[in-house]
């Protein structure tokens, strides 16, 4: 059945196309070339504009020069939020590195994901939206950025750019192809759906820090 | 899906004199408006963005079938599938038939429009397949057995009493506190019973803002994350997308999202965009075994050849419906099928029809804001001329109508006749509305006149005043 309707939508798609002209030259090109549309200004201190944007998006953010600073960091919101030491973390160079306090409990993904609390670290920034990049891997599944209640993000300070096209760029670069999930994270999860009223928390983050590290 | 556009005309009338729809709606048009206008505020590249978005469009379209072929090979090389369906009837075959082979008891839905337009849900419930939407606003109006009154905001005629009653109702027994008084505890209850059936769900179904050629993946563009969470938990994801809406690159993709959350909600971007590639890698630790992108022509290749292809550069941002005076007036249910306002008043006459359709097309005044505040610039009002034209042509008016109208052509035809008479008319009503100003009823207009006053005319007409005009400045010269 499909490849017959297939055949059917082609043919109608190629007989519809009969009398219009084709426009903005041909594919092959355009794939290659990737033309940028107009870009949105954004001021220079990108990591000034950055900071702005998360909070106007409901995060919190903080600022660590080293791995003492981000336990330190991370200690001190979950204690701010009332909430307990469980913890999934995703691995990285860093987070690896992390020598947790002994009276945190700190799970690694693949041995489930109920805790409350996620810990993982973004793959860029972008400066024009605030938002954190987050790609799925071997590391870090997709889910974990979606069913903690909060949502504890790193972010090196050298990864933040500052268009969303600079994050494609920055992807090629280091990726080969796209990995299953990519998601452009701006804040936690938000709903309007009962009476235009903005509320946090409705399926996935109800609490988003980011902690940017050098 | 069922379709009740014929009865807009009635289904209007009770709109307008149903209390509770008409305090949700006042309620929703000023949200969505301003937060627009404040939005396109901080964006003065938006007549840039629109023009480059319309040039993207148009590229795609002129080079469809390429795109489409590219991004099926593209999905292929991933790992994933790709179906196509003719129509509606086909789509649901595919997908019934993909939780079939997935032995699936449970599917956990993100909102589609699409899915609405093919009456997916009926389907799976028609294979016995138990579906849950877990958008919150779909959910709601899952509930409630309802369609969704607006593209973006399902549930926006529901208040939240109705909410909080329909919970009731529906979560009893959940050991849940009640009464449920606010917002965040309503949001909170839904949060904790879609929880469940995430986890326990065997395939997910999601929608496409678009699909990408160059890279196979398809776009999600959400607030509350139930996209997300349906996309990665279940064993089985499966798109559904229309075949228009294809873009060729991930820098094409960034034109359209820099004018989609802006024109629909008024942010500069959702909180969760995602992209979709294939089902997850061999080496991943989540994410779906498979991945499914069923595309669906259901008219829109015809479409491309005629005087609607414009229609085709839709985003479905919803601007449309939010500053459309007819459609804040009446809720979306009174259009009677899936698309509400506008869009949906020059869609839904060429998906179900324009015998049962075309009185959509009649429900405007054509004042021309939605096409101002389209993104892509889409001319809405022209389709909705060209809708009356062919219903004309066919003769579905109804006959009054249609002799009415051909004994005003007839003297509109005859300009001296026509301003005499209108010299005359607007004399008497002149005459007739005495010092107020305006008439409270007017023979043979009752309908009108019910709800609102006529302005009387001041005297004298358009043409009179222009000669007025013309002749003092002549004369000051």
């Amino acid at each position: 059945m499909s490849s017959a309707s297939r055949e059917r939508i082609l043919s109608a798609i190629r007989q519809s196309q009969e009398n219009q002209p084709a426009t903005g030259g041909d594919i092959t090109e355009r794939l290659k070339l990737r033309p940028r549309g107009p870009l949105t200004s954004v001021a220079e201190d990108l990591e000034a504009v950055l900071v702005e944007r998360l909070q106007e998006a409901a995060c919190t953010v903080a600022f660590a020069d080293s791995e003492a600073e981000i336990i330190a960091e991370i200690m001190q919101w979950l204690q701010q939020q009332g909430t307990d030491l469980k913890l999934v973390c995703s691995a990285s160079t860093l987070l690896d590195s992390i020598s947790w306090p002994a009276s945190v409990d700190v799970r690694d993904p693949a041995n489930g994901m109920d805790h409350n609390t996620t810990v993982t670290e973004a793959f860029c920034a972008i400066t024009e939206t605030g938002s954190l990049v987050k790609l799925s891997s071997q590391e870090s599944p997709t889910a974990i950025n979606f069913l903690p209640d909060n949502f504890i993000c790193l972010l090196q300070r050298q990864r933040i750019v500052r268009h969303i096209e600079d994050a494609w760029d920055l992807l090629r670069k280091e990726q080969a192809g796209m990995p299953r999930a990519v998601n452009i994270i701006t804040g936690p999860s938000r709903t309007a759906d009962v009476e235009q009223t903005i509320q946090l928390g409705a399926h996935g983050p109800r609490r988003m820090h980011v902690i940017i590290y050098s | 899906m069922k379709t009740n556009t014929r009865e807009f005309p009635q289904r209007a009338q009770e709109a307008l004199l149903d209390e509770r729809l008409q305090a949700a709606l006042g309620k929703a048009r000023g949200g969505f408006v301003d937060k627009r206008r404040a939005a396109l505020d901080d964006l003065p590249e938006f007549e840039q963005l629109r023009s480059a978005a319309r040039a993207i469009k148009e590229h795609t379209l002129s080079h469809l079938e390429e795109y489409l072929l590219q991004f099926e090979r593209e999905v292929e090389a991933s790992g994933g599938q790709v179906h196509w369906a003719a129509d509606p009837a086909e789509a649901c075959d595919i997908a019934v038939g993909l939780c079939r082979d997935a032995k699936a008891q449970l599917v956990a839905k993100g909102k589609t429009m699409v899915g609405e337009e093919i009456g997916l849900n009926e389907a799976l419930e028609d294979a016995a397949l138990r579906v849950v939407e877990t958008d919150l606003g779909e959910y709601i109006i899952q509930l409630a057995g309802e369609p969704p009154s607006h593209i973006i905001a399902p549930a926006v005629h529901k208040s939240r009493g109705e909410i909080a009653e329909l919970f009731e109702s529906n979560h009893h027994g959940g050991g849940f506190s009640r009464p449920l008084q606010t917002v965040p505890d309503i949001v909170d209850e839904a949060r904790r019973v879609l929880r469940d059936e995430f986890l326990s769900a065997d395939v997910g179904i999601t929608g496409a803002n678009m699909l990408i050629a160059e890279t196979g993946s398809t776009v999600l563009v959400t607030n509350e994350g139930n996209g997300d969470l349906t996309a990665s938990l279940p064993p089985v994801h499966i798109v559904i997308a229309s075949i228009e809406k294809v873009v060729p690159t991930l820098e094409d993709t960034t034109v359209l999202l820099r004018l989609l959350a802006r024109s629909a909600t008024g942010q500069p971007i959702t909180s969760y965009t995602s992209f979709f590639t294939g089902p997850k890698r061999n080496t991943d630790l989540g994410g779906p075994q498979q991945f499914h992108v069923v595309l669906v022509d259901n008219g829109r290749s015809e479409m491309l050849g005629n005087a609607y292809r414009e229609m085709l550069h839709c985003i479905r941002c919803g601007a449309c419906l939010n500053h459309c005076p007819v459609y804040g007036a009446v809720g979306g249910h009174a259009y009677g099928w899936v698309y509400p306002g506008p869009m949906g008043s020059v869609l839904t006459p060429l998906m179900i029809g324009l015998g049962e359709g075309h009185v959509l097309a009649d429900a405007s005044t054509l004042c021309g804001r939605c096409e101002d505040v389209c993104p892509m610039s889409i001319p809405l009002p022209r389709m909705l001329r060209e809708h009356r034209l062919q219903s004309h042509r066919e003769g579905l008016m109804k006959p009054v109508a249609r002799g009415l109208l051909s004994f005003w052509a007839s003297i509109a035809r005859r300009p001296r006749l026509y301003r005499w008479l209108v010299e005359r008319k607007s004399r008497l009503l002149h005459r007739f509305a005495g010092k107020r100003g305006y008439l409270r009823s007017v023979p043979m207009a009752a309908g009108w006149t019910n709800s609102r006053d006529l302005p009387a005319p001041q005297g004298g007409s358009f043409v009179t005043a222009w000669q007025q005009r013309q002749k003092d400045r002549n004369s000051s010269k």
